[in-house]
Parts: structure tokens; sequence; C-alpha cells
């Protein structure tokens, strides 16, 4: 309620950080923090062995990698901040007060990890021999080890999410950095990064050593071995992390795993996961064994696959924490539960800053011909309502785009006309109907002005721009706190000024 | 037959997981899972037992065996691997309604397991330095 509400109501805000997230995680797992070692054991391996044909399959991969995530990976990270800071800026800003200190030396960490990959990238072809080639490979060492620290650090944010633990009482970094998830959950994530880096070797491998050389069976055999080595340890970590999950939120698996439509397939989506797994393991024994029978294509399935699984493991880990996103401390829609009972009282609206001007078409929901006075106050009542909407809900929902209310509506209203008397007690007790959603912030008032709002919905498809398109009006509450706060130099904007 | 048994002399394993495929198909055939499990069960023994002596011939064999720790590696984990998903292939095929998709899955995965088991690492490594 303090910044100007960001929103895409098509595709979902929630799918922006998704499809950035998702793919910065499936680039830093398979190609930085579990390749860079795998590289550097290669290299290592054919300095020891003297076979110059391991180092030139190592420099083809790290390569890649390099291309990669020094563009994509890059790019993705960055575009974290900037995502999770225009969709869900108090959840950010709670987190960056916990672990400043935590991400600003994970800042340190990570530039010198990108300095070493430049280094260990650039160096390859001329520190060939002797000490420069012993330190090379050292290089290569240091480049995992700095990998993996900047996934340690950012894992013990992401447990903090789901469990803070002691925090909750005592509020120290120290207490946040050791929440109850974060060994379970790195004791899963660095084996799965080093098999993930195996699978995509495997997958690279026919790329860079030609079929009637013998020196591919050798390279997949190895490369087989590394990832049938980490499997194991990616189960038992698994299991370990599975099991610290809080148990409010193992109940939320169903319909993290396959939205809400489809959640009624859990069992047979976790066997199809499971085969899966199973497939990935038998064509990685295929390798070992008998690496020359496997063709090509073979090796797209557990590329494939292991991007999928992965890529829908950090779905249902982010879903599955709801309501909250911070465990017991902030909901999914950005407020706090300490303040619930402020808000409950006053109303979101009271507190708010900035109000989400009405689009034309949310206005031609008031009849033209009502009078004046009755217009007025029918339109001030759907802004109330658009505004806490958009303060509330919009974290997560669109109106008719992924996840859209209107869609929710539909299928629990039908045709029925969805007027204030049917949507408000829903949406009053909705949080005990379904567990992954927060309980409604505002008072009574607020309710009905919501539900209005939704009302309108039935009729209006058009999508809702968020203030980066529609720009945003000061709320009156927001006029009250800058003149609170003293704000000098040009006037503050009248009541209802566009910005 | 004549073209059948030179096609099974050429290689030795053929015969072992020719075996294996009938072995694999009667057990899918078979509605007892007492049974599925007594063979299924002695077949991982035999072929685990089999894995154990070979693995420490070539960790400690007169030979000179697998010194380093990559070819150490290469012997015990695959056996190892094998035996563990043949035990899960197992435990489906005895636990799953004959007949359904679980059933037959744990079967095909045993089957795989048993095979992966008996196969020896048929290639030897290739010359350490390209020509």
């Amino acid at each position: 309620m303090d910044f100007p509400v960001f929103h895409l109501d098509v595709f979902g805000n929630r799918g922006l950080i998704a499809v950035i997230a998702v793919l910065h995680v499936l680039i830093n797992h398979g190609l930085a923090v579990g390749m860079m070692p795998l590289v550097a054991c290669m290299e290592w391996y054919g300095h020891r062995k003297q076979d110059p044909r391991w180092d030139r399959l190592a420099y083809r991969i790290l390569f890649v990698s390099f291309l990669v995530t020094t563009t994509v990976g890059a790019l993705t990270g960055v575009g974290i901040w900037l995502s999770v800071s225009l969709v869900n800026p108090y959840s950010i800003g709670s987190l960056i007060r916990v672990f400043f200190w935590a991400w600003f030396v994970e800042w340190l960490v990570f530039i010198t990890e990108v300095c070493l990959i430049l280094a260990y990238t650039l160096t390859w072809k001329s520190w060939r021999e002797g000490a420069a080639k012993r330190r090379h490979i050292q290089l290569g060492f240091a480049l995992g080890i700095f990998s993996w620290i900047t996934m340690a650090i950012i894992v013990s944010i992401l447990g903090f999410m789901m469990d803070p633990g002691n925090w909750l009482s005592d509020n120290t970094l120290l207490s946040g950095f050791s929440n109850p998830v974060y060994l379970p959950q790195l004791a899963f994530r660095t084996p799965l990064a080093a098999a993930m880096a195996g699978i995509i070797a495997l997958f690279l491998i026919p790329f860079f050593v030609k079929r009637d050389d013998p020196f591919r069976n050798e390279a997949t055999r190895a490369v087989g071995i590394w990832t049938l080595l980490f499997a194991p340890f990616v189960v038992v970590g698994g299991y370990w992390y599975y099991s610290v999950v809080p148990a409010a939120m193992k109940d939320n698996l169903a319909v993290s795993t396959l939205t809400l439509q489809f959640s009624g397939w859990l069992d047979d989506f976790l066997w199809i996961a499971l085969a899966t797994v199973v497939a990935i393991l038998v064509i990685v024994q295929i390798a070992i064994k008998r690496p020359g029978l496997l063709p090509r294509v073979a090796t797209v399935v557990p590329f494939v696959a292991i991007l999928w699984l992965t890529g829908h493991f950090e779905r249902v880990r982010e879903f599955i924490r709801k309501p909250y996103i911070i465990g017991q401390y902030m909901y999914a829609n950005g407020l706090r539960v300490e303040d619930y009972a402020l808000l409950q009282r006053d109303g979101v609206l009271a507190y708010a800053t900035y109000s989400s001007p009405l689009t034309e078409a949310e206005k031609k929901f008031v009849p033209a011909d009502l009078p004046e006075a009755e217009r007025s106050a029918m339109l001030a009542r759907l802004q109330k309502g658009k505004d806490v909407f958009m303060d509330t809900c919009s974290r997560c929902h669109t109106t008719h785009g992924v996840n859209g209310v209107a869609g929710h509506l539909q299928r629990m209203f039908g045709d029925a006309r969805w007027t204030p008397d049917l949507t408000a007690d829903y949406v009053a007790n909705m949080h005990n109907a379904q567990p992954y959603m927060p309980p409604f912030p505002g008072n009574k008032d607020e309710l009905g002005f919501l539900a209005t709002y939704l009302e309108q919905l039935q009729g209006n498809r058009t999508p809702v721009p968020g203030a980066q398109q529609a720009g945003i009006d000061i709320h009156p509450a927001g006029e009250a706190k800058l003149a609170d706060s003293g704000a000098s130099g040009p006037a503050a904007p009248a009541q209802g000024a566009r910005k | 037959m004549r073209f059948i048994s030179d096609w099974l002399v050429a290689a030795p394993y053929r015969a072992v997981v020719l075996n294996i495929a009938m072995l694999v198909l009667l057990l899918a055939l078979v509605d007892s899972a007492v049974l599925v499990a007594q063979v299924g069960a002695s077949c991982l023994a035999v072929a685990g037992l089999a894995g154990l002596r070979g693995a420490l011939r070539a960790s400690f064999g007169r030979g000179g065996g697998a010194r380093a720790a990559f070819d150490r590696v290469l012997v015990w984990l695959p056996g190892a691997a094998a035996l563990t998903l043949g035990a899960v292939g197992l435990y489906f095929a005895v636990t799953a309604p004959a007949g359904s998709a679980l059933h037959l899955a744990g079967i095909a995965l045993f089957g795989f397991e048993l095979v992966m088991l008996a196969l020896p690492a048929h290639e030897k490594p290739s010359p350490s330095k390209a020509a």
C-alpha cells in the first residue's frame, strides 16, 4: 500500500517472477553450481592422465556454461530483484532488512564468482602447461566453491521464507539464517545441482565428440558415473527436506503441484514423476554400461526431464508456502500477520498511499442514467473496491487472466449474478475453505466495496492495467501521510490528480 | 536355428540377457506375489553376489586392480545402483495388483536392472592419448 501497484492482468504477477526465477534456478544449478566442479574435475583428470581430449571437452562444456550464465543467468538474477520489487516490495523489503549482511556477503561472493569464471575461461588457452596448468585447475575448483557459497547463502533465505524458526521471537540474522529448513534444503539442492550438471554434460558430449571417436564412450561413461554418484544424495536430501516442511504447508501439496483444477490427480502425477526419475536413472545406467548404444536423441529425455522436474519443484516450493510469503510473519498479499488486527479494524484503505484509477470499462458498470449524486457515490464505492482488490488480491490474482478471480467466481457461482450478498460471505471465510488463501485483511465496509468490484467483473472482461500503464492517484489517506511527513517543494498534488 | 546360436555365441552376455527376458516374462504372467518375491529376491541375491565377487576382484585383484578413486567408483557404483533399483522394481512388482501398470513397470525395471547386473564391463578404455 506504500507503493504504486504494479500489475499484469493477463499473465499475472506471479507468472512474471516464476518465469524469471525458474529460468535462473535451472541455469545456476545446472550450469554453475553443478557444472563448474564437473568441468574442473574433467580438466584435472585430463591433466593427470595427460590426455588432451578431456581438456578439450572440458573447455567446450565450460564455454557453453560461461556464455549462458553470464548472459541469461546474470540477467535473470537481476530480473528476480526487479520483478519481486515490482510485484511484492513489502516482502523483499522485509527480507532485505533481515538478511542485509548475508546478501552483502553474497554480493561479494557473486562478484568473485563472476571474476573467477571470466579468469577461468579466458586463461584456459594460455595457462596450458606445468605450474600454470595446476593453477588453472585450482581456479576451477575455487570457482566451484564460490558458486556453491552463493547458493548456500540464498538457500537460507528461501528456507526462512518457508519457516523462519526462532527468528519469529528473537529477530536476529543468525536465527533467521539457521532456520529449520536451511540445511535440509541445501542437502537437497547441492546433489541436485551436481546431477543436473551431469545430465546436461551427457546431452552436450555428442555435440563435441564425434560418434566414431572411442573417447565419446569414455566421456559418456564418466559423466554417467558422476550423475549416478549424486543421485542417492538427491533422494536422501529430498526426503530430509520434505520432512521439515511445516505440516500445514504439506496440506497444500495437491494444489501446489497441479493447481486447483487438477489437484485430484496428485497421486497420478507423483507416479509420473517417479517414472520420470527412474527413466533418467535407466538412461544414465545405459550411458555407463553401454555408452555406444546410447543415441544422441536418448540424452534429450533426461535433459528435458530434469529441467521439468526442477522447474516444477520450484513451483511447488513457492506455492506450498501459501498463505504466507514469509511463514507466520507475512501473508502473500504483502501484509504482516501482526498488522491484521489493525487493518481489520480501520480498513486497509486508511493506510493506503496510492489509488488505482477506474478504467472507462469499469465505470460503465454504473448506469449513466442515475442521478448525479447516486452515480458519484456508486463510482466512489467501486473505486474503493478496486483499491481493495489491487492492494490485497492482485499480488496473486488477475481479474480474467491467469488465476483470475472471475474464473474462480464462475466455478463457484456459475452464471448466477455475483452480487455482494453472494460473494462477500465467501470472501470473508475463504481462508477456512482454502487454507492457501490469507484471511481478508479489510474491515466489513471494505468487504462490501470489494464485493461490488467483483460484481462488475462479471460483465467487464477488459484487463485491468497496473500503475505502470494507468498511472496513480494519491489516495486520501496518502495525502494525509504526505502532509504529516511535511512534504515540501512543489505543492502536494490535489486529491485525485493523476501522476 | 544356426543363425540364432551363432548370434548368441557371438557375445556371451546375449544368452544371459535372453534368459533374463524369458524369466521376466514368466514372472509377469505368474499371478503369485509370493513366487515373484521369492524368485526375484533369489535372482537379485545371486546377481548381487556375482557382482560383488567381480567388483572385489576388479578392486583388489592380482592384475593391479582399480587403484584410482574414479576407477573404484566405476567398479562399485553401477552394481550398487542396479541392485538398489532392482529391489525397487521387485517391490512394486510384488505389492502392486497383478497386471496393473505399476506391476508391469516394476517387473520391467527389475528385469532391466538384472540385465545391468549381468552385463560385464565390455568395453576396454580407449588409449589415453589421441593419435
